[in-house]
């Protein structure tokens, strides 16, 4: 990382009254606690992705083994992404920014550190029950209920901490990054509550369940990572550019206009429901607009740009929001025109989520990771070129897995709609995008590699220099950091 | 907004008014919804799945056959035909009620009854007819046809409405068709042991298929005695070598017991249908809205 960065008056952390590298440190372990895991399950759900593609390449590979069927491996990928890596990456960016942009240490370290504990051990515990068998039926809802209650515990014991971190802030007002940050402390316990009470502990009857779940796809996919995503974006675009954000009013209109309308917008168009619950979740989705166009606004005039060290990272977040523009252009042209009916149970919708979720979501959080890992490290990367590579592995990959699904799945869509083309012809044009897919799947798998390597042995060397204080000065408090490599 | 306060109360209105939208309104109208009657019949629907199938559900959870399977048929519409069941006794009358219609038939309209007057029209046209038909004395009744693609393909008779899923936990609607739509598969492949060996080897029973086998559904062990009434019967490649059998676990038994209750062919009030083809001596609707099956 550069030091003109760090101690450059930049617009959110200027005139800073406790000096920064104390609120880092106060998030460095705590912050430790959630990454490592998250980029394991990151790296994890790529391999998964593959394994669980190749029953698309041969069948009958794991025909005698239930546990590597598709059907199994499917699910256990798209949680490893979604619930292993981006929301705890996305409480780690967000309990930073809380701590930063407030100017107090993070409160309450201990509950972080308890809460990575408790999460990581609910997503070991439900990757299991998923391969066992014990998914409760609702896509990206699956892990059983043993699970469950280890995730919403840890959502709580998180969200303790930054809400107190946000109580006991230096600066009275609130920074529209902290809005965002704040709110998706706040959003998963209560998703995640109503999904696990209604859909599996005290079911509700019929459809009503499709309702529950809808509403909870979209608080999860849309609402949550779009917290998650803007308050990245809020933080450290005017940081890296060294700019204030323009307009606390266009931030505020996002704000509104997501959490408005963005927990509507998931119900499917074809689903068997009452036609206006089909009509609201239509209108809402075209209503996406309107966050996308106040954030881009926003955000215009603060596009960071430039190879300095330290800015790298940057790339990924440019690459983030993009992604979730051309996402919502997506949604909105699918929801306001008669294509939806084309990409209804088509391999759009794995195309649509995995753009959100990897291009979006993971990108933003990535990009997020790479710079607050130094920040709260003291220490550069000890391997920057490493990251970079990252970048381009993944970004190559994911157009390369999700153009192919986009592209075949409104295929799919037309032929499905052809009753003259028997459904063997359907299914068998579905295989190829699927085969193209899986490439650019491998060079996820290697770009999502490289983030373990980073992160653990930065861990490992904070470790190192822990010790070596310790025996050094024997009862000293340890040091701030060790000096950049 | 620089209050944490009004910031949490912004986040705590926008969560419950989707929740009281989309979660408590639901409930109230779709939650509470009672099974319904069969229309045209006395049958309340839908009625709970047998035991077997039940836990054959299960496995359907289990194993993520949601991930490539629907269970849910489109429509994209409704057509209508109108059929004279018989002429009754005033001919005259009857034939001067089809130049009122427009209709101009070739032959003498009034044999080979019961004949399709007009097909693939709209509802008012419909009740236009039957009425001025009926009113000529003759007897006349509306058929109707959902259509759509999915319909087209033989994947159902009317597209799924909510009250199908009424007895299913969870409701397994499925949001890819990787494999085909499986709403009717019981009205479409209603035998047992085409399913079980559809399951062991897909593509030896569909051809092209691209559906992973699911061997670990079945056992393959030595033949004691005498060989297991349930045991496969298969032919070349597949054949288990001489003295051994390939017998359906317990999980593949109620799979298939799931498979075949997996059935939405009923006309239903608000997703009406009539049968395919009229009965031998149909007998006249009473009203419009009431389909004769």
């Amino acid at each position: 990382m550069s030091p003109s960065l760090q101690s450059a008056p930049s617009a959110p952390e200027s005139a800073a009254d406790l000096p920064a590298t104390g609120i880092d440190r106060s998030c460095r372990w705590p912050l430790l606690g959630l990454y490592p895991g998250a980029a394991f399950w990151l790296a994890l759900s790529a391999v998964v992705y593959l394994v669980a593609s190749m029953s698309f390449h041969a069948p009958a590979l794991f025909a005698d083994y239930a546990w590597l069927s598709y059907g199994r491996m499917a699910p256990v990928a798209n949680h490893l992404l979604l619930y292993g890596f981006c929301i705890p990456a996305g409480w780690a960016a967000a309990l930073w920014i809380l701590a930063r942009l407030g100017r107090t240490p993070l409160a309450q370290p201990a509950l972080v550190i308890l809460g990575a504990k408790a999460w990581n051990l609910g997503i070991l515990v439900g990757t299991i029950g998923l391969l066992a068998g014990d998914a409760s039926g609702f896509e990206h809802f699956e892990f059983p209920l043993y699970a469950g209650w280890l995730l919403l515990l840890a959502s709580v014991l998180v969200g303790v901490s930054g809400l107190n971190t946000i109580r006991c802030r230096a600066v009275p007002e609130l920074h529209p990054a902290q809005w965002f940050a704040g709110l998706s402390l706040l959003w998963f316990p209560w998703i995640y509550a109503t999904a696990m009470g209604l859909l599996q502990l005290w079911p509700v009857r019929g459809m009503a369940q499709g309702a529950v779940h809808g509403w909870a796809l979209a608080q999860l996919q849309v609402v949550l990572l779009a917290l998650f995503g803007i308050a990245v974006g809020f933080y450290f675009f005017p940081v890296l550019k060294q700019k204030a954000l323009p307009s606390r009013h266009l931030a505020l209109f996002a704000l509104i206009t997501l959490i408005l309308c963005g927990p509507w917008t998931g119900v499917p168009l074809q689903a068997p429901v009452p036609a206006w619950m089909t009509a609201i979740s239509r209108v809402m989705s075209v209503c996406l607009l309107m966050p996308m166009l106040a954030v881009l606004l926003n955000l215009r005039s603060l596009c960071p740009v430039g190879s300095a060290p330290g800015m790298e990272p940057s790339r990924c977040l440019r690459f983030g929001i993009r992604a979730w523009v051309l996402w919502t252009v997506l949604v909105v042209v699918l929801n306001s025109t008669a294509l939806w009916k084309t990409a209804a149970l088509t391999l759009v919708q794995p195309a649509l989520f995995q753009w959100l979720v990897q291009g979006f979501g993971t990108m933003v959080l990535l990009g997020a990771i790479y710079l607050i890992l130094p920040r709260i490290a003291g220490a550069s990367l000890p391997f920057p070129a490493l990251a970079r590579i990252h970048f381009w592995l993944a970004s190559i990959g994911l157009v390369l897995v999700v153009v192919p699904l986009l592209v075949g799945g409104f295929q799919q869509g037309t032929r499905l709609a052809d009753a003259r083309i028997p459904f063997v012809d359907v299914a068998a044009g579905t295989l190829m995008p699927i085969r193209v897919a899986s490439m650019g799947q491998l060079l996820l798998i290697l770009g999502h590699l490289l983030l373990p390597v980073n992160v653990l042995v930065l861990v490992l060397r904070l470790v190192r220099a822990q010790i070596r204080q310790v025996i050094d000065e024997p009862g000293g408090v340890p040091a701030a950091s060790e000096g950049p490599a | 907004m620089k209050h944490a306060g009004m910031l949490f109360l912004t986040g705590f209105v926008a969560l419950s008014a989707s929740w009281a939208g989309f979660i408590l309104v639901p409930q109230l109208q779709i939650g509470r919804a009672s099974l319904g009657m069969v229309t045209g019949g006395s049958d309340l629907y839908p009625q709970p799945r047998p035991g077997l199938a039940a836990q054959g559900a299960q496995v359907y959870r289990a194993n993520g056959c949601y991930h490539c399977h629907s269970r849910q048929v489109r429509q994209e519409g409704a057509a209508m035909d109108v059929i004279l069941a018989s002429a009754g006794t005033n001919q005259a009358q009857v034939l001067s009620a089809f130049k009122l219609l427009d209709l101009s038939l070739a032959d003498n309209p009034l044999v080979g009854l019961p004949r399709d007057l007009l097909v693939d029209v709209d509802k008012s046209r419909a009740d236009f007819a039957q009425k001025t038909l009926e009113d000529a004395g003759a007897k006349a009744m509306i058929r109707i046809r959902a259509t759509g693609s999915d319909i087209k393909r033989g994947w159902g008779q009317r597209g799924s409405v909510a009250r199908d899923y009424l007895q299913d936990q969870p409701i397994l609607l499925g949001w890819q068709r990787l494999g085909p739509d499986l709403a009717n598969i019981g009205v479409r492949q209603p035998d047992p042991v085409w399913h079980l060996k559809h399951l062991y080897a897909p593509d030896k029973v569909v051809e092209r298929s691209s559906m992973p086998p699911y061997r670990f559904l079945f056992e393959k062990r030595k033949i004691r005695q005498t060989p297991s009434p349930d045991a496969l019967v298969l032919e070349g490649d597949l054949a288990p070598e001489p003295g051994f059998e390939i017998v359906p676990t317990g999980e593949a038994k109620a799979l298939v017991a799931y498979l075949l209750s997996l059935k939405t062919d009923v006309p239903l009030f608000e997703a009406p249908f009539s049968a395919p083809a009229p009965a031998a001596v149909p007998v006249a609707s009473a009203t419009n809205a009431t389909p004769v099956p």
